[in-house]
């Protein structure tokens, strides 16, 4: 097993397009021995070639029926095909929110925390697309961020690179969905960063849905100013890899995220979720709830960090995670992490692994329900409690859609 | 109605039920009285059908649609849609199922098993709510998940609530009125017993004799060590909350 970046296949298909890669040759390459990657297996994305695809000027007929219908028709779009931006069938002008790209320059100049899948991004990500939500702005139509794909996606790379900034007391609903379609051999290495002003409201969705075949390493970086609110639910169904790292800073006074997240797993489904809250300022909350639902030899994992720094007095800090399992086979490593420096803090956190409850179960059929209906609305409640915590109803349903 | 000839029956290897007859007719009101672990729950789980009691000997007989059945070895939901309905003892929270779609669930299995048109969610919730007035419910308990945050009282009148929607031939109720306060328990007798009539019986398990001035039973049975010791009318049941059991051990 290599264990530099520089050893690895990947590293060479990439180099070739991407000849500054090379500053990150000697990085090491993640391997099962370090912590955060304990649990996933990167050395077959390490043994692959996936070329970086090539960014493309798309027409409005080059665009597929399939992702025209799988666009909201009264959302807000702006989509991605392949990795190239489909003007097309994008939304142009909205009031209130500018929509651009960012060069190349810019894009490196923001700060990186030397996470290799993250500066791997900001090297090869072609641009950087830039959504600024003007402060106050309310606007009650949902914003659909859209990465879709097809079978020409096989064997190659992509790199998404987002930076969202909700303005001072503005509102705003967001989907960011990564949809393939006929399970291409890919590659995804994404970056979403999500900045909120004072008093800005966010609710954030993602969805994970690029097929069996698919390589996705996504991160999620999220910065709260002073009494923003940040919502979030990441729906991830998995893949052969798909690694999910989402941290929310909470560097504002009175700044509160509820974050939270489903993975639905089956065959030999693979996702792992670490997320990281980070409480910097005082008289801040954070509560969230990880779901897994795992069927045949699909394998879950949860690692949820929260980290309350000294001056983070009255934190407010709920964690859990519950994984329920329909097969003997299913695999669930989960792991909370509390790390408190603050002394005047209410903090809990907890994991809870099971089977489908025989007592729910008899309840349920004591009153007709047959068995394997009564094991259809145990499932759908476990999921409903947690899709409930998307509070806006349009957003909602949205979600029931794309996971459905 | 029932009938229970001298049933074994066991939990993970424990003989809990031994040798217990029991015979229900219809229009029939029996009350089970008993000490602390003495097999009450056990008996109710098992003509529920509840898949981890074993009957190890004996008979449980039943009179259903197509004449007098076995219970033994028949599924759960198939006792149920044939008329017996069990309110536990300690109900069952179900987070993320509402209760109203749990009930109209239930209510529409049985209809379908008896070859009856179901009900519309509409309809429902009106005849929902109509059972809910009689056990003076409040309907915000129609949207929350099943016995998900209800007090200990409420999950008991839920039960009975399950009971008004469902109508049983046979109902076993499992201390129903623990947990109670005394206006909420009279309430709940009210609703028992406006769906009391000729055609179906109930078995009510009870500590008290309180819930027996309101339920009136016609025959009261001490259950001990898994069998019952002792049948009388409603006076025994006067006399063990004098006495309690020694006198019926010994
Ligand atoms: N699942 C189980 N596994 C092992 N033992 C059990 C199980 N369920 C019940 N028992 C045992 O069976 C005996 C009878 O229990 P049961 O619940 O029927 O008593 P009960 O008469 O209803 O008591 P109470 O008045 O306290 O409700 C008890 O000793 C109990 O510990
Ligand atoms: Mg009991």
């Amino acid at each position: 097993m290599g264990s530099l970046f520089g050893e690895t296949k990947l590293f060479t298909s990439l180099n070739a397009a991407h000849k500054s890669l090379v500053a990150l040759e000697s990085l090491p390459w993640p391997s099962v021995r370090d912590d955060a990657w304990k649990y996933t297996d990167l050395s077959s994305l390490g043994g692959s070639a996936f070329s970086p695809v090539s960014e493309r000027d798309l027409k409005a007929k080059d665009i597929p029926e399939a992702l025209k219908s799988f666009l909201s028709p009264t959302g807000i779009n702006i989509v991605f095909y392949n990795g190239s931006y489909a003007g097309s069938v994008s939304s142009l002008s909205i009031e209130g929110i500018e929509i651009g790209l960012l060069n190349k320059a810019g894009a490196d100049n923001l700060p990186l925390d030397g996470f290799l899948f993250q500066t791997m991004n900001a090297v090869c990500a072609p641009f950087a697309y830039v959504i600024n939500i003007h402060p106050k702005k309310v606007e009650d139509r949902i914003l659909h961020i859209v990465h879709w794909n097809d079978k020409k996606l096989d064997h190659k790379s992509l790199f998404p690179r987002i930076f969202i900034r909700s303005g001072a007391r503005s509102i705003v609903k967001i989907v960011e969905s990564f949809f393939s379609k006929d399970e291409p051999t890919s590659f995804i290495n994404s970056m979403t960063d999500i900045q909120l002003e004072d008093r800005a409201l966010v609710e954030f969705v993602q969805v994970f849905r690029n097929g069996k075949k698919s390589m996705h390493v996504a991160s999620t970086r999220v910065t709260q100013k002073k009494e923003s609110s940040f919502r979030s639910f990441q729906f991830l169904d998995g893949g052969n890899i798909l690694r999910n790292d989402l941290k929310v800073q909470l560097n504002g006074e009175g700044a509160s995220a509820s974050v939270n997240g489903l993975h639905q797993l089956k065959g030999k489904d693979h996702a792992d979720s670490h997320t990281f809250i980070e409480h910097v300022a005082p008289n801040a909350s954070s509560d969230q709830l990880y779901k897994a639902i795992l069927d045949d030899a699909s394998h879950s994992v949860f690692h949820g960090r929260v980290y309350v720094h000294k001056d983070a007095q009255q934190t407010n800090s709920y964690q859990l995670n519950k994984n329920l399992l329909l097969s003997r086979d299913a695999r669930v490593d989960t792991k909370p992490q509390l790390e408190i420096f603050a002394d005047d803090v209410k903090c809990s956190h907890g994991a809870a692994i099971g089977q489908m409850d025989d007592e729910e179960l008899f309840y349920l059929q004591t009153r007709g329900i047959a068995k394997d209906e009564a094991v259809r609305m145990l499932v759908k409640g476990f999921i409903d409690d947690v899709v409930s915590r998307v509070k806006d109803d349009t957003l909602r349903s949205e979600l029931v859609k794309m996971v459905g | 109605m029932l009938n229970i000839k001298d049933l074994y029956a066991s939990v993970e290897g424990n003989q809990i039920l031994k040798g217990l007859s029991l015979s229900v007719k219809a229009g029939e009101v029996h009350a089970i009285m008993g000490p602390n672990g003495s097999g009450k729950s056990t008996l109710s789980k098992v003509v529920a059908g509840h898949p981890q009691y074993t009957v190890d000997r004996g008979s449980i007989d039943y009179e259903m649609s197509g004449g007098v059945k076995s219970l033994i070895g028949m599924a759960p939901e198939t006792r149920a849609r044939e008329g017996i309905f069990l309110a536990f003892q300690y109900p069952v929270e179900i987070p993320g199922v509402p209760t109203s779609g749990f009930l109209r669930a239930s209510y529409n299995a049985v209809c379908r098993h008896h070859g009856l048109e179901e009900m519309d969610p509409m309809d429902f919730d009106g005849f929902v709510r109509e059972k809910m007035k009689i056990l003076e419910m409040d309907d915000k308990y129609i949207d929350r998940a099943v016995n998900v945050d209800f007090s200990g009282g409420e999950k008991k009148r839920n039960e009975i609530l399950q009971m008004a929607v469902l109508n049983p031939r046979l109902a076993l109720l499992d201390e129903t009125d623990s947990g109670l306060d005394v206006d909420s328990m009279k309430i709940v007798a009210h609703g028992v017993n406006t769906l009391r009539n000729k055609r179906n019986a109930m078995i009510v398990i009870t500590h008290y004799q309180r819930l027996l001035n309101y339920i009136k039973p016609d025959v009261v049975h001490v259950l001990y060590q898994g069998r019952i010791v002792k049948t009388a009318g409603p006076e025994l049941a006067l006399e063990v909350e004098e006495r309690g059991y020694d006198w019926l051990i010994k």
